[in-house]
Parts: structure tokens; C-alpha cells; sequence
């Protein structure tokens, strides 16, 4: 079996996922080999429809980095996530994509190691689960 | 106003199974209102369907437009140029709009990709309630504003029936008795009287689409 | 195309001009101070204070827990200084009707007793609104148990006299605490400073209560005093049990700083008077200003819970500020911290006359705009109402160009929007766009 390293698009909420991704580079922690990052104001500005492209477009795994409920400085941004990301999975399954490749992961600011930890974990999933079979070519 | 669902995707994974280039074509209007159809669905719909179509080896192309509605010949004039580069058009409008491209369009398939499902009201933001069901001779004066066609199961013009029970409709236990809201409507416009009079059966052959599919003209409006 | 998160665009979104006026709902001390710093400062404030004299909350208060003023006093100072400022109007027997506008140019419709309606456009507006006391739980049947301020008042009216109770002698007093609003202050605060005083008059004082809240600047020093003079302070874990028998009242509570339970002693505590603190709870009237303000209330009703992205004094609206009682119960020296750093933001705010939005921004296009209101509904920070600007829409078909129509379409307003973009995601159209 060829090396397949599964591409991973994580979409980092700029008040608490980006700054954690930032913390994991500067203590240099260890990251998945293929990952995209694609940071946003808040998790509420991911369309569902974005969660689906990226996939579309060649993702493995999508992981939105995301501030815990309460902790959402614009209030309610990442429970209207948490609804479109459920929405997501039931496409998902209609397409016949495992549950697996899309996920939330809710940090803070000083997570760094939790965001390495969990992508590296999501990678890993990942192998096993194989490539994306939707994927355009 | 028209408020849709967008069909179940194996159906309409089925009706595209023949072909390889279509035009998905959405609705600015009604189905947008309702998130069954419009841009963000449409574009939601075709990136599910690529993906399906991909994972079983059979790629489709889909090419996406949105005009602003769907049931004016002008706005499907709009749509010739690219249908005339596809081999088949998933709309995502109502019924209306499918049925206009279909008559614009006689040599190209036009599938519905949604259920027209009621004309109905926004109850809460995600929440949709039939209300009309386009009798063609409205007697909401007479019912305090609470349609008895659209919201009664029965349908009654003189209800309750024997089966409303603590406001509720006895076919669907969550749904209100809609002669229960009439009444409670009635009552708080001080209109309590009006619920003696009887209201006649519909004349359902003549005012209503019994007798076939209505027309409405204004002679005073065409060119 | 999932990378696409804001557009750019060459022209940036006009100042918003600011003009220095300031609309306060709550003449309490929060109010009053906050209108009496701004107005230094030379912005024009109002004060809707909804009854007929000013002073709110802390009406009841007769000590100070830091300091030896007295507080009527001090209040009577502060409501006369406010009379006499030039900048400062009150308006009484005020309510808040209607509120539309944003940032820099609100429309306040205000009705006051008189039955007279007036407009206001503050730029800014401050709610200090407080919140309610109800009456403390009695205790088994009632009598011999009283509430904080009813014991405020007692030690104010017995200045140099001995202390009574209905006739007799007052010679113990026991104050159970955290009750209800175990999660509060104040009750520790008022409790302690109550002891310290009635055990200086010779009282033989004990405070029960789950936690010691002495988290308030002065307050370990209080607290270390009460000790000093002799006030028994016990914790408990299970609410202690009252008991009456003949003409008392006893407390029993067990003893904690013995580490294993079953070693454990119960303490009873004979007591001529019970003191037991009124529960704190939401307004109903401010939970109604929330919804003609579009404020985001809490779900025990306080404004604006506790998030740690927001500073305190914020609301989910640019340009309306919260603070004291209202946001959750406090000590008033917390509520006046709070009063001054509304004033600060105010300040910062107004310093060059004009705000200029630095996040992105959000604007719908009204050719696509359906107006299904999900903007509307959505937006955290009400910041998207729908106007008539569009000239075109998608219910005009083509060949249709009346010269005057112009047609409803969702509009965000640039001083209120925060950029978060929630609304160009739930946008069925994708009418909406984050620019930078």
C-alpha cells in the first residue's frame, strides 16, 4: 500500500484555534504533514457549504478549531456552527462519506498541545480510514 | 408564502444516474426564503451530489446558476444559454418554476429536486406551519383569520369535530384544533356570534381546482 | 473557494460622527455616577430613572463595609451634586418605549409620569437598571428571623442605645448564610460588617455559611477584625437546622475543622434573633428592556452572563453599555468600579468625535436579498434591520423599472457590525459579504 498521507483542512477560529495553532508552531509540536489551515473571524462565518468544498476539493479529514459554547466572543457563532456541522454529517451520510472525516474540536487561546495532539490523532484515524473517495480528481 | 423541502437524495441521485453534465438551477425567491433551495442549498446539493457521483466512479458535472425567480418567462430566458450546454436541469425551485422551464425548455429534462409541500408562515426562525390552501374563495372573515381549510384535518367549515380535545387535533395529537383557534380568536375580537352562522359547503367544482387548473386574467393589464 | 473568508474593497465605510450625548436608564448610584463623571466631561447626559426619586438599590443600605460614611449621607451628596450639574437632566417616572438607531445616532422614545412622550438621539446609551430583592425564606415558623436590611436598619435606629428585639434585650444574633445566591458577595460582605457592629455593641455574634466570600477589596481585613472581636464563624456542608424551644431560637451546625466526619460535633447555637440574607433576582422590567433594546439577557436573567471575551461593561451592541446590579448582583464598590469603567468607555469612544469601523464589515447586496429576515433574526449584535434602498430585487422581474420603487432589503449598519460573519454564512442567498 502506497503512503497516503490524508490531507487535513482545519478551519481555526481566529480568537481561540488560530492563536492555539500559532502556540503549537512556536513550541514547534509536532503537525501533520498535509494540513491547510484556513483561519476565520469566528467559527460562525463557516458555511456549511465550506465544509462540504473542502472535502469536494480534496480534503481527507475537516477539522474546525472552535471556542467552547460560552466562551464565544461574538456570542452564539459556534453553536450556529455546531447546528451546521450536524447538518454536514447528515449530507455526509447520504453521500456515504464516514462521519470520521468532519469534526469539532473546541479550544481556547493557550491550547497548543491539544491542537497538535488532536490532529496528529486525526491523522492517524485518517490512514486507517483511507482516502476520500468524493474527492474530485 | 411557498415553502418546500428538498427531496430525499437517493431520488435524486436516481433521476441524474443517466446523465453527466447538468445545470442545477436554484430560486432566488420562495425556496430561499425557506433554505430548501436558492444559492447556499443549491450550491450545498451540488457539492453532495459530485461527491457521490465521484465516490462511485460516475463523475458529474454540474454547472450552478440562480436567477432571482423562476416563474417569469424573462428569468427563464436567462437560463437558455447554459442549458443549452447540459443535458439535463435539477431545479431546486417549486413546482412553478420547474413546470416554466419545462415549458420554455421542451427538449431538455427539468427535474424537481424539491417537494412543493403548502403555502405557509415562518413560526419560528427554522419552523414552517401550513396555512393556505389556495381554495380560491377565501373565507377567512368569517373564521376570525384561522383558515379552517389549510388547518383543519377534516377540513370542516362548521367544526369542531367530537375529536378536539384540549385544544388539540385529535389526527395529529401535536397539531391545534384549528376551530379551537377560531374560537379563542373570536372570543378576544368580541366575535363569538359569528360562530352561529353556517357556513355553506365550498363550492369546490366551481371556485376551487375541481374542475381543472385555474386561470386568472386581467384584461386591463395585457399589452 | 472555502478559503475565501472576507473580500477586499477600495473604499472603506464612512466614519460614524459622535456627538456627546449620553442616555442613562437608572438613577441608581451606578447611574448617578456615571452621569455625574461624564458630564465633568463635558457630554450632555439623561437619566431615565423609571421612579420618582433617585437613589435604586442601595436605598436600603445604611453602612459602608470599607469606610465609616454613612450612606444615606453620601447618597444625599451625590444626588444633590447631580442637581446642581448643568450637563446632567433627569428624567423621572421614566420608561424606555422604543429603541431604534445604533451607534452615534439611537432614537430613545421615552415616556415619563406626566404622560408625555419624548425622542431622544444619545449616541450612547448606559444601562444601570439594578435588580430585586425578595423577601428573605423563613426559617421554620417565621418569627425571630429577619433580613440583612431590616438588620440595617435596627443597628442604624440603635445608634447609641442598647440593642432590642420586639421589647427585649438583644444579646445574640446568628446570621445564616448562602441560602439562596450562594454564588454572590454580598451577603458575606453585609453580614460580616452587620456582626462587626453588633459585636461591638456587646452581641454575642455567629456567622454560618458555606463559603466565607471575601474576595472584595478590605474585606479579609473585616473579616479579621470580626475575628478578633470575637464573632464565631462556622462552614457547613449541610444547611444547619433551626430549631425553636421556648423562647429562643437555636442553630445547630456541625462543627468542621474536625477533619473526619463521624468525630464531628454539632454545635448548637442559642440565638435571640436569626438574620438571613434576601435573595437577589433579575428585574422582570430589565428582562423586558432587553427585548425593546435587543440586549442578550442571561438565562437567570442577568445581562450578559460571564464571557471572557467581553469586558465587563459591554453589551452585545456597540455603543450600549451595562453595569451595577443589573449585570448580576454586586458590592457596591464593584458596582461603582464598574460605573467608572463604562465612563471610560464611553470616554474612549467619543475621544475624536467620530467612530471608524476597523473590523470587516458586512454588507448585503439587495439585488439578491429575498428578505427572509435570517440575517435579521441571526445577528448576535442586532446590527441588520431591513430598509427600503434596493433597486432592484428578486420579487422585480426584469422588464419592470418603476422609476420610484425602491424595494426592502436586509442593511447592516457599519457602526454596529462586529465582523463576525455569522450572517454571511446563514445567508440562503449568499446576499452577504465580509469585507476587509
Amino acid at each position: 500500500m502506497s503512503t497516503f498521507e490524508p490531507k487535513i483542512v482545519a478551519f481555526c477560529c481566529e480568537q481561540s484555534g488560530f492563536p492555539a495553532a500559532e502556540m503549537a508552531k512556536t513550541l514547534k509540536l509536532k503537525m501533520p504533514d498535509n494540513l491547510e489551515l484556513v483561519p476565520v473571524p469566528c467559527s460562525g462565518r463557516i458555511e456549511t457549504l465550506y465544509l462540504l468544498k473542502a472535502l469536494e476539493s480534496g480534503a481527507d479529514g475537516v477539522v474546525v478549531f472552535a471556542c467552547y459554547e460560552e466562551n464565544c466572543k461574538y456570542m452564539q457563532g459556534n453553536v450556529r456552527l455546531k447546528s451546521r456541522v450536524g447538518y454536514a454529517k447528515q449530507i455526509m451520510t447520504k453521500i456515504g462519506l464516514e462521519q470520521e472525516r468532519l469534526e469539532i474540536f473546541h479550544v481556547a487561546t493557550n491550547s497548543g498541545v491539544k491542537f497538535s495532539e488532536f490532529l496528529m490523532q486525526k491523522a492517524d484515524q485518517l490512514r486507517l480510514l483511507g482516502p476520500n473517495l468524493g474527492k474530485m480528481a | 408564502m411557498i415553502k418546500a423541502e428538498q427531496k430525499p437524495f437517493e431520488e435524486i441521485l436516481e433521476y441524474l444516474a443517466p446523465y453527466n453534465k447538468i445545470l442545477l438551477s436554484g430560486c432566488g425567491a420562495c425556496v430561499t426564503v425557506c433554505h430548501a433551495g436558492g444559492e447556499k442549498e443549491g450550491a450545498l446539493l451540488a457539492s453532495a451530489l459530485r461527491m457521490a457521483r465521484q465516490k462511485i466512479g460516475k463523475p458529474l458535472e454540474i454547472l450552478e446558476s440562480t436567477p432571482a425567480r423562476q416563474c417569469e418567462p424573462e428569468f427563464a430566458q436567462e437560463l437558455s444559454d447554459t442549458i443549452g450546454r447540459v443535458q439535463a436541469v435539477l431545479s431546486v425551485s417549486c413546482g412553478v418554476g420547474v413546470q416554466t422551464l419545462a415549458r420554455h425548455f421542451p427538449e431538455t429534462q427539468i427535474f424537481p429536486g424539491v417537494n412543493t409541500s403548502f403555502m405557509g408562515e415562518t413560526v419560528a426562525h427554522g419552523v414552517w406551519e401550513e396555512r393556505c390552501q389556495a381554495c380560491g374563495d377565501c373565507i377567512l372573515e368569517k373564521t376570525a383569520g384561522v383558515c379552517p381549510i389549510a388547518r383543519c384535518a377534516k377540513q370542516l367549515l362548521n367544526g369542531p369535530c367530537g375529536g378536539s380535545s384540549n385544544g388539540k387535533c385529535e389526527i395529529k395529537r401535536e397539531t391545534d384544533c384549528a376551530w379551537q383557534l377560531i374560537f379563542d380568536r373570536s372570543k378576544s375580537l368580541g366575535q363569538l356570534h359569528r360562530l352561529t352562522e353556517i357556513i355553506p359547503a365550498k363550492q369546490w367544482g366551481v371556485q376551487s381546482r375541481d374542475s381543472g387548473p385555474r386561470r386568472i386574467v386581467r384584461e386591463d393589464l395585457k399589452v | 473557494m472555502y478559503q475565501t473568508v472576507y473580500e477586499s474593497k477600495t473604499t472603506a465605510p464612512a466614519p460614524i460622527h459622535l456627538k456627546p450625548e449620553v442616555l442613562i436608564i437608572g438613577g441608581g448610584i451606578v447611574g448617578m455616577t456615571v452621569a455625574r463623571e461624564l458630564a465633568r466631561e463635558g457630554v450632555q447626559v439623561v437619566i431615565a430613572e423609571k421612579g420618582e426619586t433617585l437613589g435604586g438599590g442601595a436605598g436600603d443600605l445604611r453602612f459602608f463595609y470599607d469606610r465609616p460614611a454613612d450612606v444615606r449621607k453620601w447618597m444625599g451628596e451625590l444626588i444633590s451634586a447631580l442637581e446642581g450639574e448643568g450637563n446632567i437632566h433627569v428624567l423621572k417616572g421614566a420608561k424606555l418605549k422604543r429603541l431604534d438607531g445604533q451607534l452615534g445616532r439611537f432614537q430613545a422614545l421615552i415616556s415619563t409620569g406626566d404622560g408625555k412622550e419624548r425622542t431622544l438621539s444619545p449616541s450612547a446609551v448606559v444601562v444601570a437598571t439594578g435588580c430585586i430583592t425578595l423577601p428573605a425564606e423563613a426559617m421554620g415558623d417565621g418569627s425571630g428571623c429577619i433580613g440583612s436590611s431590616e438588620m440595617e436598619k435596627l443597628l442604624a435606629e440603635s445608634r447609641d442605645l442598647p440593642l432590642a428585639w420586639k421589647g427585649q434585650p438583644l444579646k445574640t444574633v446568628t446570621f445564616i448564610l448562602d441560602l439562596t445566591n450562594d454564588d454572590i458577595k454580598i451577603h458575606t460582605v453585609n453580614a460580616i460588617k452587620q456582626a462587626v457592629i453588633l459585636q461591638e455593641k456587646g452581641c454575642r455574634v455567629a456567622v454560618v455559611a458555606r463559603d466565607l466570600k471575601v474576595s472584595a477589596s478590605g474585606m479579609e481585613r473585616l473579616y479579621r477584625r470580626a475575628r478578633e472581636k470575637g464573632v464565631l464563624f462556622f462552614k457547613y456542608d449541610d444547611p444547619p437546622v433551626v430549631s425553636r424551644s421556648g423562647g429562643g431560637i437555636s442553630v445547630e451546625v456541625q462543627d468542621m475543622s474536625v477533619l473526619r466526619k463521624e468525630e464531628r460535633e454539632t454545635v448548637s447555637l442559642p440565638s435571640d434573633l436569626l438574620v438571613i440574607g434576601e435573595t437577589f433576582a433579575a428585574d422582570p422590567e430589565t428582562l423586558e428592556l432587553c427585548r425593546v433594546m435587543k440586549l442578550r439577557a442571561g438565562a437567570d436573567g442577568a445581562l450578559m452572563g460571564d464571557n471572557p471575551q467581553l469586558l465587563r461593561v459591554m453589551s452585545n451592541r456597540r455603543g450600549i453599555f451595562l453595569a451595577g446590579a443589573c449585570r448580576f448582583p454586586q458590592v457596591i464598590t464593584e458596582s461603582l468600579s464598574e460605573a467608572h469603567a463604562v465612563v471610560q468607555e464611553v470616554k474612549a469612544l467619543f475621544h475624536g468625535g467620530a467612530y471608524v469601523p476597523a473590523n470587516p464589515v458586512a454588507e448585503v447586496d439587495p439585488l439578491k436579498c429575498a428578505v427572509c429576515y435570517t440575517c435579521v433574526r441571526l445577528c448576535p449584535h442586532a446590527a441588520i434591520g431591513v430598509e427600503r434602498y434596493g433597486e432592484r430585487n428578486v420579487y422585480s422581474a426584469p422588464a419592470e423599472k418603476d422609476g420610484d420603487t425602491l424595494w426592502g432589503a436586509a442593511r447592516v449598519d457599519t457602526a454596529a457590525c462586529f465582523g463576525c460573519g455569522i450572517c454571511v454564512a446563514e445567508c440562503p442567498a449568499k446576499a452577504i459579504t465580509l469585507y476587509q
